[in-house]
């Protein structure tokens, strides 16, 4: 009747046609069957004859399966956030970046990136870290501002959003103008895109992103019974404050983390779970884990795009995102209008 | 026993309960009365835990509300707000299966005997024919039965009604008022349960309740019998109208009606 | 049903889009170009800090920056170049060798791997990032800082040079270079005046225009050239100055390294205010190539001479 297909096996299986794509498109052709052979070599420990120099090896290995990796992360990271704020602001315009951490994330890798580190693993750690600190400190400003007594209102809380980002926004803008040189790189972070390759990104996010993704689970029904409104959600046994704040933490250190090594990329955490939403409807139970498997296949797409529509030029997939996000977000605006999905 | 002594509880720095105490039983439906104003929606938030008591303290079952966390909270007292504003999305099941809460692991999946304990409510409050429709597309009526079965799979010894008549057509009042009284004196073998149901219609109070409560400005002025409190006597002034009291010759049946003049 | 077409449907416009993405590069197959070899390891120190040691002189080289470009094909490494980014355009022939991005700031690192390097050079304007992806990938990389005047190019020069088995090419080209150089300064020598220069970088807003702020490489030709660079007293390396400043500096000559987009005398002087500058009302308004000295590679002393003769024609006849 209404759920012929499972949501979650189709939302699987489109998952991994992306991931596919994802690794078999790029700058470099690689044939299909040459594809399979590296891989199969791999297994072996040894060189596929079709990869005589290893190229195609190194690039599957070192560039394209762990990108692949930190942008499915990423993507999940975000939509699953997203999600979540949409149900914890109960405003559809809510977005991972709604308190601060892009602004915040911004700020310090500007920062970081005034400063010439040294050429070592913590050199090259510098400007992710620094970002991911502005993007949580940013927050935890946020909700210092937000708190009236014990609880966190979420008027309060946007209200104190917007004021905080304006503010790291305005004076990441000075540090740009005054270190001249480092507009043109400022710029292409703040435009979204991974600056690092290799593992090492994926594992520095990994952590922050799965303990993110396990707490935004928990969330989900708490989420649903908050839509009536904190007294009645507290009276069927919710504790809000706390939920409130486990969301906001979850969401952070998630969209902290994918910001600093994936740049600043929007519009996958309000897209994502709003396609969703309108086909699968809005319990956060399963709006938030299909959110994971949606926003990273969206990510690992438009991804692929990003490489290869102006190849070798890698366009910052934050463009791409925003490209594709707006006529799409207006499309469904218009079929939505009709339908009671808030 | 769910027992409140000598509470002070309010907003900020406005008072509005004071020196409240009463006693709620398992078998008795309470019913609560008073002007508006005096304070009986503040009493039922202090009851659930909502407000902090300047004074006193309510104990459920021997503990103190207030030491008891949410999760613990809600499986002893459940309440039925009034049907208002009810987001939109949800279905009329999905709406009764969040009084489950309580109850559920992690991840808030529903196990079959949830389901089977929502089916039951759900048949109790004769709820289940609308079962899939979005809540918006329902009466007041229907709405305030689904946050009744809501609370009903709650499963709590303590129920507590905020209003639960008031914006309702005179058939489904009764049948509201005559499923509550079910809950405290149930036919089918479930336990009793303690009822407390704040309403605005004195009749409905009279013709229902196993005892009243009056709450005038924050105080209890009297619970006891319905044929105790609900005098014109004392009425009359508290509601600043004149009232009578009227039998019905036929079959004894009482009301008490406000004495109009042409 | 309607649900699963919603789902189908964007897979579908999904599925076109990619369709019309086209893979770049077909990966190069290895073939060692001849070059000289030089006998043994060198190891050299790069801008980095880090230590860089070839066996044998680089056979297949990427230059990641246009400075670098220009310098590779300077000391005669040319042929040996296999690709480079998207800026590099000089010389003629540097535009036929296979693009490997960095118009949007990103390189395509599976272009770079594609080609099978045996080094890779880097300048100033790559990140520490990007040279950590490139030793990720394995391969070779040299980073060249900025050089601060024209000693530091020529040593650049070199060393490239012993990197790519044309140490004594280099020589001849930097003793060439520097000999032009030697030929400005003398020549310079006996100017009698100073004129105040400014070397107009950006003038998109008339009220605040970009230049060139003191110590670094163009300032310092500038210098070299007999001029006294307006921005000389700002307090960054490129930096905006207020028209106001502008008037009471009144420079004699007014350069514009921002006609390579566009920017023409005739626009200058139109500008509100600006027809007060003595540079406007003398005419004193000159077209520059700013990629002779933006680029810190061996055309800067092409540019040296471009600068000396606008500063001091007189000199020059």
């Amino acid at each position: 009747m209404k759920k012929v297909l499972n949501p979650f096996l189709l939302c699987a299986l489109v998952l991994l046609i992306a991931m596919i794509l994802n690794i078999m498109i790029g700058s470099a052709a690689i044939p299909l069957k040459t594809l399979f052979e590296v891989i199969s070599a791999a297994f072996g420990g040894t060189r596929a004859a079709s990869d005589p120099n290893g190229t195609f090896s190194t690039i599957l290995f070192s560039l394209r399966l762990p990108h692949m990796a930190l942008m499915l992360l990423v993507g999940a990271g975000l939509a699953g956030s997203g999600a979540a704020y949409q149900g914890l602001f109960r405003n559809p315009l809510a977005d991972p970046y709604l308190i601060g951490v892009a602004s915040g994330a911004g700020l310090g890798a500007v920062a970081a990136m005034s400063i010439h580190w040294p050429f070592t693993t913590l050199g090259l750690m510098a400007i992710p870290l620094a970002a991911f600190f502005g993007a949580v400190a940013a927050v935890a400003v946020v909700s210092l501002m937000a708190r009236v007594g014990k609880t966190i209102p979420t008027t309060s809380l946007i209200l104190a959003g917007v004021v905080v980002s304006s503010f790291c926004t305005a004076l990441s803008s000075l540090l740009m103008i005054n270190s001249s040189g480092d507009l043109r790189r400022a710029l292409v972070w703040l435009l979204g895109g991974a600056t690092q390759t290799g593992w090492a990104p994926v594992l520095a996010v990994l952590p922050y992103i799965l303990i993110g993704m396990v707490i935004l689970l928990a969330v989900g029904n708490p989420l649903n019974v908050m839509q009536f409104g904190d007294e009645q959600a507290s009276q069927l046994g919710i504790p809000v404050t706390r939920v409130r704040w486990l969301t906001i933490a979850a969401a952070t250190l998630t969209t902290a983390a994918a910001v600093a090594y994936a740049g600043v990329i929007g519009f996958v955490g309000l897209v994502v779970p709003h396609i969703l939403r309108l086909i699968w409807g809005g319990d956060y139970r399963k709006l938030i884990p299909l959110s994971f498997l949606g926003g990273a296949s969206l990510l690992l797409l438009t991804d692929v795009v990003a490489r290869s529509i102006m190849a070798p030029q890698e366009v910052p997939v934050g463009i791409i995102t925003s490209l594709m996000g707006a006529p799409f977000f207006l499309w469904l605006l218009r079929r939505s209008r009709s339908q009671n999905y808030w | 026993m769910l027992k409140i002594t000598h509470i002070k509880a309010g907003y900020d720095q406005r008072l509005v309960l004071d020196n409240v105490s009463l006693d709620l039983d398992p078998g008795q439906l309470v019913a609560l009365i008073g002007p508006n104003g005096a304070g009986k929606s503040t009493l039922i938030r202090a009851i659930s835990g909502l407000l902090p008591l300047h004074q006193g303290v309510i104990e459920v079952d021997g503990k103190d509300v207030h030491s008891l966390n949410e999760n613990q909270r809600a499986q002893k007292i459940a309440v039925v707000p009034q049907a208002r504003n009810l987001p939109p999305a949800f279905t009329a099941r999905e709406v009764v299966a969040l009084g489950r809460t309580p109850y559920l692991n992690w991840l808030g999946l529903l196990s079959d005997s949830d389901e089977k304990i929502i089916d039951q409510a759900m048949a109790q409050t004769d709820t289940l024919e609308f079962s899939s429709r979005l809540v918006n597309e329902l009466s007041g009526g229907e709405q305030q039965r689904l946050l009744l079965a809501r609370a009903l799979v709650q499963q709590t010894p303590y129920l507590l009604l905020d209003e639960p008549t008031s914006h309702l057509d005179l058939q489904f009042q009764i049948s509201l008022m005559e499923r509550v009284h079910r809950l405290a004196h149930p036919t089918n073998g479930d336990s009793p349960r303690a009822v407390l149901a704040a309403v605005h219609d004195l009749n409905l109070a009279l013709e229902f309740a196993d005892r009243v409560a009056l709450l005038v400005k924050g105080q209890v002025l009297i619970c006891g019998e319905p044929a105790e409190v609900l005098k014109p006597e004392i009425l009359s002034s508290i509601y600043n109208v004149p009232l009578a009291l009227l039998r019905d010759p036929n079959n004894g049946q009482v009301a008490i009606l406000p004495k109009v003049h042409h | 049903m309607k649900k699963t077409n919603l789902v189908l449907s964007i897979l579908l416009v999904f599925a076109a889009v990619l369709s019309a993405c086209s893979p770049a590069v077909a990966p190069a197959v290895t073939q060692a170009a001849t070059a000289a070899v030089t006998p043994t390891p060198v190891t050299f120190t790069d801008g980095l800090g880090r230590s860089v040691t070839l066996d044998k002189a680089a056979t297949r080289i990427v230059s990641m920056a246009p400075s670098a470009t220009e310098m590779l094909y300077a000391i005669g490494a040319g042929s040996q170049l296999v690709g480079r980014d998207s800026f590099s355009d000089y010389p003629e022939e540097a535009k036929s060798l296979q693009d490997i991005g960095g118009s949007d700031g990103n390189y395509s690192y599976e272009a770079i791997a594609a080609l099978n390097p045996d080094l890779v050079v880097a300048a100033e304007i790559n990140t520490a990032d990007q040279v950590k992806a490139l030793e990720n990938l394995g391969l070779k990389v040299y980073y060249i800082s900025n050089p601060f005047d024209f000693t530091s190019l020529f040593d650049e020069m070199n060393v490239l040079g012993q990197l790519t088995g044309h140490e004594a090419e280099a020589k001849t080209a930097t003793d060439t270079l520097a000999a032009r150089v030697q030929t400005v300064k003398d020549t310079i020598s006996q100017a009698s005046t100073t004129p105040t220069v400014f070397y107009e970088l950006d003038g998109s807003d008339p009220s605040k225009p970009w230049t060139v702020g003191p110590g670094n490489f163009m300032d310092q030709v500038i210098s070299l050239a007999g001029g006294k660079n307006v921005g000389s007293d700002l307090t960054s390396s490129w930096a905006q100055i207020s028209v106001e400043d502008l008037l009471v500096k009144d420079p004699a000559i007014i350069v514009l390294g921002d006609s390579n987009y566009g920017m023409t005398a005739e626009k200058v002087a139109a500008r509100t205010g600006w027809e007060n500058l003595s540079a406007v009302k003398n005419n004193q308004i000159f077209a520059f190539d700013d990629n002779l000295i933006s680029r810190a590679g061996p055309r800067m002393v092409d540019g040296l001479e471009a600068m000396a003769k606008l500063v001091h024609p007189e000199l020059f006849k």
